[in-house]
């Protein structure tokens, strides 16, 4: 029966603060996904199963393992340290319970702490002391829980979890997919294939057989001497053989040399590779945080330029805030201006009638009516103004001419002031309209200001949040590179990758060569071997020929028979890494080719997804190569005959993959793993609601997933203030 | 049984299978346990069964020579 | 003297400003201040025009000190080129009739000396209404009362 956790509590563990009930988390057979955000306890809780297994934990700091009683004082929760007096205990420690078919368990580790100095996070101000890892047991009957003393059986129970030579595929972080299966080289699909099948037996009896042929020749040979005479033609054909053996352990050992030199520059240069894809991620990077760079500049010049120009508005006349609270003003001056006209027309008329007293009632304006109208009303002997007859001669008709005749006033104007100001204070007026209509306006126009403003702003901050995640994420990338980061200069890189290209194909020449000599070596040593049969005097005992004879064909036998188990293995592998990676592709948009498990010369395995039209894809990406990688993970536990027994414990392991592919991951672990629980990141968006991303949502709703855990730790207070909050969601 | 599959697997070999005169439903029914009926089969079997017993390759060469019996 | 005369008399004419205004003007132009600690207008006679009205807005009139402690400004006919922006602060000006105490009809008949007179009047009325203003501006300024929101002059001038 499978092993099934069904559940994991911490005490004071990090910033895990608090007792075993307070922190605790219940799983269930099938899915269970924890949510985190970095710095939200997906490490810490991955280091417990570290604890757990190995008595190490993985300080994140610089992604070493310590042993936990080395790093006893970095693993209790500040929080409990801060709260703990010179003089107290504190305790820290882990709690799995599980349960196979019959039976349950529950394990803790811990150790108690005494404070005995002030200096809160010194190693020095700390007296650790391990406890005895407590092993209970219980079937499931019976309600209460009872020890087990045994060490062994402790051990037994802590490894029946998961079986320490699974645990490299049950129980890993994201970027150690890529390492735990690189089947170029050949002692990973070695450990695969052992792993899987008693290929180790065939081992042992090849071994065996070979011991048994040589040591059946020797007495075979001793026979030959002690009953015949002198036989030069054996005694030579005898030598030739041995000569011809030792050339072929000679070639043997040079073939071995060379397929090693193989590896490592097939090795070097997939290292290479990831390095190109991550320079070339870098490069399209650099790309994006420069063009963003260049948005965000542009932006920023337009927000501060919005900013110094909303000043301006005040003296602009689209927007006249100047103008604001002035009403009463402009009323004041169109009353001033009209009372000002009013009486500087009354002084003109008062003027003219004394002057002029005939024309006192002729003057209307110069223009009023005008001249077209006023010879339409002559000839028409009409009045258009009053609308009564004027027939030529009368007094009506007669004043028509008068006006007709009325002297040109620009001609005949007078000075009658001193100074004529009229068109100044009217041309003022006119001049100044833009000013004189926007005083409801105003308000909106600072209102829409300031909204425009925002949205301005609201860019900005956007465009600064990209352009921070961009820069984030290339900090990563160089935290990802390998030390070879040094040399990170690309001739250097693309040198390095020519060299080992050749040296690929020199080696690969050669191990050709040398296993054309070897053929031809066996071939001979074969034929000599027949010659030697022939020679050898007939009066030996027959058990002796035939025990040589025997052992020989069971020497090859055995080797034929290791190679076909290997091979079956890989293809069955192959098949179910095919099966696999369909379901783990299933929302991408890779068109549907297959996995294709190539063998090197040197004995490994090379990974090639090959398309439609049977090419290669090289799909530089790294989530691509990791998804591969995971579909051998995969089959790697599928093709297990039985069915497998444990969980599968993932921190992390969608890093570095797309969305769909994630989508795909969830729906497809299940096939594989009767219970996993999987520690993300991914899912988690702090800016929604729910902080949950669409995909998140959706497994909630997933029937595979069975729980779902959100981790919260409130950066905002001090660390030695820091708990975690963990809410069940499903 | 894991130890008749891997002598089945070792004799399925064709060549031997011709030399030795084994039939293909001979083999299916080999097993590693006496009697044994051709002298190869007795000797893979002791190999197979011994290493189980952890015994080393001289151990088991003492047993394959009595089983030829020159030992 | 015709419309145009005294229109051009008058844009002349360079108010002048009492030198211990000058940190309050850098303070809030762009030609004064480097770094920003304020909102700030561009040029000086920006922040000039917006403490007149601002001055007259709040009825802070201050005579200016003797003609050695002042400096002069580009003539009004320079501010705001191209725009009717003098326009519209003349029209407010000439509403200051209580200020300015003269009725336009009587300007029509006076003599150039007398007319030279309201000219130099109306200078004298905006350059102590601006007085006011920037004495008002940096009243806040020093007791630490302006805000340092961008819409910190549109904020005050809405009071």
């Amino acid at each position: 029966m499978a092993s099934i956790i069904n559940s994991i509590s911490f005490k004071n563990f990090f910033n895990y603060y608090g007792d075993y009930d307070t922190t605790k988390y219940d799983f269930e057979e099938g899915v269970n996904i924890v949510v985190a955000d970095n710095g939200a306890g997906k490490s810490k809780f991955f280091n417990a199963f570290l604890w757990l297994f190995y008595d190490t934990v993985l300080n994140s700091d610089d992604k070493k393992t310590y042993p936990v009683k080395d790093f006893a004082v970095k693993i209790i929760s500040d929080k409990a340290k801060n709260e703990t007096s010179i003089g107290e205990s504190i305790e820290t420690g882990i709690k799995i319970e599980y349960s196979t078919g019959r039976y349950k368990f529950q394990i803790i580790k811990s150790f108690v702490a005494t404070r005995i100095a002030e200096k809160l996070s010194d190693f020095d101000s700390w007296q650790i002391t391990l406890n005895d890892v407590e092993v209970d047991k219980t079937d499931h009957v019976l309600p209460k829980y009872k020890p087990i003393y045994d060490v062994e059986e402790k051990y037994r129970v802590i490894n029946q979890l998961i079986l320490p030579t699974l645990r490299q595929y049950s129980f890993f972080q994201g970027e150690e997919v890529d390492k735990m299966i690189d089947f170029t080289k050949k002692s990973s699909i070695e450990d695969a294939v052992k792993t899987l099948t008693n290929i180790s037996k065939y081992e042992d009896i090849a071994k065996i057989v070979q011991d048994i042929s040589s040591k059946a020749y020797n007495d075979l040979n001793k026979q030959t001497k002690s009953t015949s005479d002198h036989n030069d033609r054996l005694e030579k054909a005898i030598e030739l053989k041995k000569s011809l053996e030792d050339q072929l352990s000679q070639e043997i050992e040079k073939l071995n040399i060379q397929k090693e030199l193989y590896e490592t520059a097939e090795q070097e240069k997939n290292d290479l590779e990831q390095n190109f894809a991550n320079a070339e991620k870098r490069k399209e990077l650099d790309d994006k945080i420069s063009q963003k760079s260049k948005v965000l500049r542009g932006v920023k010049e337009d927000y501060d330029n919005f900013l110094e120009g909303i000043n301006s508005r005040f003296f602009d006349g689209g927007f006249s805030w100047i103008s604001l609270g002035f009403e009463q003003s402009v009323i004041d001056f169109k009353n001033k201006i009209k009372d000002f006209r009013q009486k500087r027309y009354e002084k003109r008329a008062l003027l003219n009638a004394t002057e002029n007293p005939n024309d006192y009632f002729t003057i209307l304006p110069s223009d009023s009516p005008d001249a077209v109208t006023l010879q339409q009303m002559i000839e028409s002997e009409h009045c258009h103004v009053c609308n009564r007859p004027a027939k030529k001669g009368s007094d009506a008709h007669n004043y028509f001419l008068k006006l007709k005749n009325r002297p040109n006033e620009a001609n005949t104007k007078k000075d009658f002031v001193k100074n004529d100001l009229e068109d100044f204070f009217g041309n003022l007026q006119i001049n100044a309209s833009p000013f004189l209509n926007k005083f409801e306006a105003i308000p909106q126009s600072v209102m829409r200001t300031r909204e425009k403003e925002l949205e301005l702003k609201k860019r900005l901050d956007k465009l600064n949040s990209e352009l921070k995640a961009l820069k984030t994420r290339r900090k990563d990338i160089l935290i990802a590179g390998t030390e070879s980061e040094v040399v990170d200069n690309t001739s250097n890189i693309i040198n390095q990758y020519k060299g080992s290209i050749r040296r690929i194909e020199q080696a690969s020449s050669r191990i050709e060569r040398l296993q054309g000599n070897i053929s031809e070596l066996k071939t001979k040593i074969s034929n000599t071997d027949k010659e030697i049969t022939n020679l050898r005097p007939k009066d030996i005992p027959e058990g002796f020929t035939i025990n040589y004879e025997m052992s020989q064909d069971l020497v090859e036998a055995t080797n034929k028979a290791q190679a076909r188990v290997f091979d079956e293995m890989v293809s069955l592998l192959e098949n179910h890494a095919n099966n696999h990676f369909k379901g783990l592709i299933k929302y991408n948009d890779i068109k549907g080719g297959v996995l294709n498990f190539e063998k090197t010369p040197s004995g490994g395995i090379s990974l090639d997804y090959i398309d439609e039209l049977g090419n290669e894809v090289s799909g530089a990406s790294e989530g691509f190569q990791r998804m591969k990688k995971f579909a051998v993970v995969m089959a790697i536990i599928s093709a297990n005959t039985s069915q497998y027994n444990y969980p599968l414990l993932a921190d992390a392991p969608l890093s570095a993959f797309g969305k769909a592919f994630n989508k795909g991951f969830f729906e497809a672990i299940p096939d594989v793993f009767p219970q996993s629980i999987i520690l993300v990141k991914d899912l988690y968006d702090k800016d929604l609601d729910g902080k949950l991303t669409d995909l998140g949502q959706a497994l909630l709703k997933s029937d595979t997933i069975k729980t779902l855990y959100l981790n919260e730790v409130d950066e905002e207070l001090p660390q030695i203030e820091r708990t975690t909050k963990i809410e069940r969601r499903k | 049984m894991e130890r008749n599959n891997i002598l089945r697997e070792i004799l399925s070999d064709p060549n031997l299978m011709q030399k030795y005169n084994i039939t293909e439903s001979e083999l299916k029914e080999l097993t590693t346990s006496a009697p044994y009926n051709k002298k190869i089969v007795e000797v893979l079997s002791i190999i197979i069964n011994e290493n189980d017993n952890h015994l080393n390759s001289s151990m088991i060469y003492k047993k394959i020579k009595k089983a030829h019996n020159i030992g | 003297m015709n419309s145009q005369e005294f229109r051009n008399n008058l844009l002349l004419k360079r108010p002048r400003y009492a030198v211990s205004r000058i940190p309050v003007l850098d303070a809030f132009s762009e030609k004064g201040s480097k770094s920003a600690d304020y909102s700030r207008f561009g040029p000086y006679y920006e922040i000039y025009i917006y403490a007149l009205m601002l001055g007259i807005k709040k009825k802070q009139r201050l005579p200016l000190p003797p003609r050695d402690l002042t400096k002069d400004f580009i003539e009004m006919g320079k501010w705001k080129r191209d725009s009717s922006l003098i326009d519209f602060l003349l029209m407010v000006i000439f509403t200051q009739t209580d200020d300015l105490q003269i009725d336009w009809n009587e300007l029509e008949d006076m003599e150039q000396e007398g007319l030279n007179k309201v000219i130099s009047n109306i200078v004298n009325l905006i350059e102590e209404y601006a007085n006011g203003g920037l004495a008002y501006l940096e009243e806040l300024w020093e007791k630490g009362e302006l805000s340092n929101s961008h819409y910190m002059f549109i904020d005050l001038y809405k009071n």
